[in-house]
């Protein structure tokens, strides 16, 4: 939760400046929060599953979420279809949209955080007063990463409880 | 070889796939993040189709470059957003965020309440956004407010009795309820194990307690995946209850 903070106390600083050098490094700094926030509420589903997964590159984990986890609960859900159980087929469902959703984002918030940390010559852009983006990117959305993420983890967590794919 | 990004940029322009926002390298040298706009057409192809996205990763490995392709697409997030708005003005100070994956046709959502939503107004968003989508013509596949209550299936009350049997109800409500479910009450627990008993997966003996039968026994599988094997955490339960 902390980062999310963090994330959005920046946001609301970045309002605040006047000078357009630290718009932009308060701006860039608001999307690299929201990505981390996002990024460990992901780790924090992945370490439970499995701990070495904690060890993941940030690369990775996208592909491990689309592989090895919507994977996982695809077979578990047709186990829980053999036995006609209807809450582990609902949980696994929506487990398998998540994982895929959660491996996007993750991907496409990942990118956006390589260009807030090192690519200095794409600025942070405003469209008005309460409006900016970096990599047409909008920071309402970057807002979104954190809850979002953790959304998906939620059903993976759900998921796993009812279907032990993982232990 | 280095490739600068004008001419990664030309790969895409000749194939008239515009490309949204920069092209972005990865802190590897091979990653290169490209967002593009993905669109569902009325009739239900993609544009750009997926021959044509698989046809751009192999172009990038051609020449040694590892092309992640992020899919941008601004009709679901304006989707997202109008239910969004929908679910707020419904609901006003009861939900903190709404969010939606749409896949073709089908749409799941989540929905993060301010605090955990009752059974009724669960079903009462649930209903709300299921509206919202017949109005986008999209079936509502899947449904969770994060947080609320969540009840036992049939493979986690097996499952979970595996490991303590033979159990009683209250003995098996407890140790659900250690896992996280919320069990609605030892009734209910009752009736679902007196279907599965029907149905031969539980056996229920003279001095009220539940076990599982061979064939569910069989059914559930083995694993020997360490201390969280159901086998192995099975025995230790029995370890602590002779101890």
């Amino acid at each position: 939760m902390a980062l999310e903070f963090v994330g959005q106390y920046l946001q609301a600083e970045t309002f605040k400046r006047t000078d357009i050098a630290e718009r932009d490094v308060f701006g860039r700094s608001s999307f690299n929060r929201y990505y981390y926030a996002a990024f460990l509420e992901a780790r924090k589903a992945l370490i439970i599953f499995k701990p070495e997964w904690g060890e993941l590159g940030h690369a990775n984990i996208p592909d491990v979420l689309r592989n090895t986890i919507a994977t996982q609960f695809r077979n578990a859900k047709l186990k829980a279809t053999k036995i006609d159980d209807k809450e582990g087929i609902r949980a696994c469902s929506m487990a398998i949209t998540a994982a895929k959703e959660l491996a996007d984002l993750l991907q496409t918030s990942y990118a956006t955080r390589v260009v807030a940390d090192y690519r200095i010559e794409t600025p942070i852009v405003f469209q008005n007063s309460a409006k900016y983006s970096l990599n047409e990117v909008p920071i309402e959305v970057a807002r979104q990463w954190p809850s979002r993420a953790r959304s998906f983890a939620h059903s993976l967590f759900l998921a796993e409880r009812q279907a032990h794919v993982f232990s | 070889m280095y490739f600068p990004d004008d001419h990664l940029e030309s790969v895409f322009r000749i194939r008239e796939i515009p490309i949204v926002g920069k092209i972005v390298r990865g802190d590897g040298t091979s990653d290169v993040y490209v967002q593009i706009e993905y669109v569902t057409k009325s009739d239900g192809t993609k544009n750009p189709t997926r021959a044509q996205l698989l046809e751009l990763k192999q172009e990038f490995k051609n020449i040694n470059l590892n092309l992640h392709l992020l899919l941008v697409n601004k009709l679901g997030g304006q989707f997202e957003e109008l239910l969004r708005a929908t679910l707020f003005l419904a609901f006003p100070d009861q939900l903190r965020n709404v969010f939606c994956s749409i896949q073709g046709k089908a749409a799941s959502v989540w929905v993060e309440p301010k605090q955990a939503l009752t059974p009724t107004s669960k079903s009462a968003v649930e209903t709300a956004a299921r509206k919202f989508c017949e109005s986008q013509e999209i079936d509502l596949v899947g449904f969770a407010s994060i947080g609320d209550a969540e009840i036992p299936g049939k493979f986690a009350i097996l499952s979970t009795l595996k490991i303590i049997a033979p159990a009683d109800l209250t003995q098996l409500t407890s140790a659900l309820t250690g896992k996280g479910f919320t069990v609605p009450s030892e009734d209910w627990l009752a009736r679902k194990l007196d279907a599965i008993r029907k149905a031969h997966g539980v056996l229920f003996t003279a001095d009220k307690r539940y076990a599982l039968t061979g064939s569910t026994l069989k059914a559930l599988g083995t694993s020997k995946n360490g201390k969280r094997s159901l086998d192995v955490r099975r025995l230790l339960a029995l370890w602590k209850t002779s101890g």
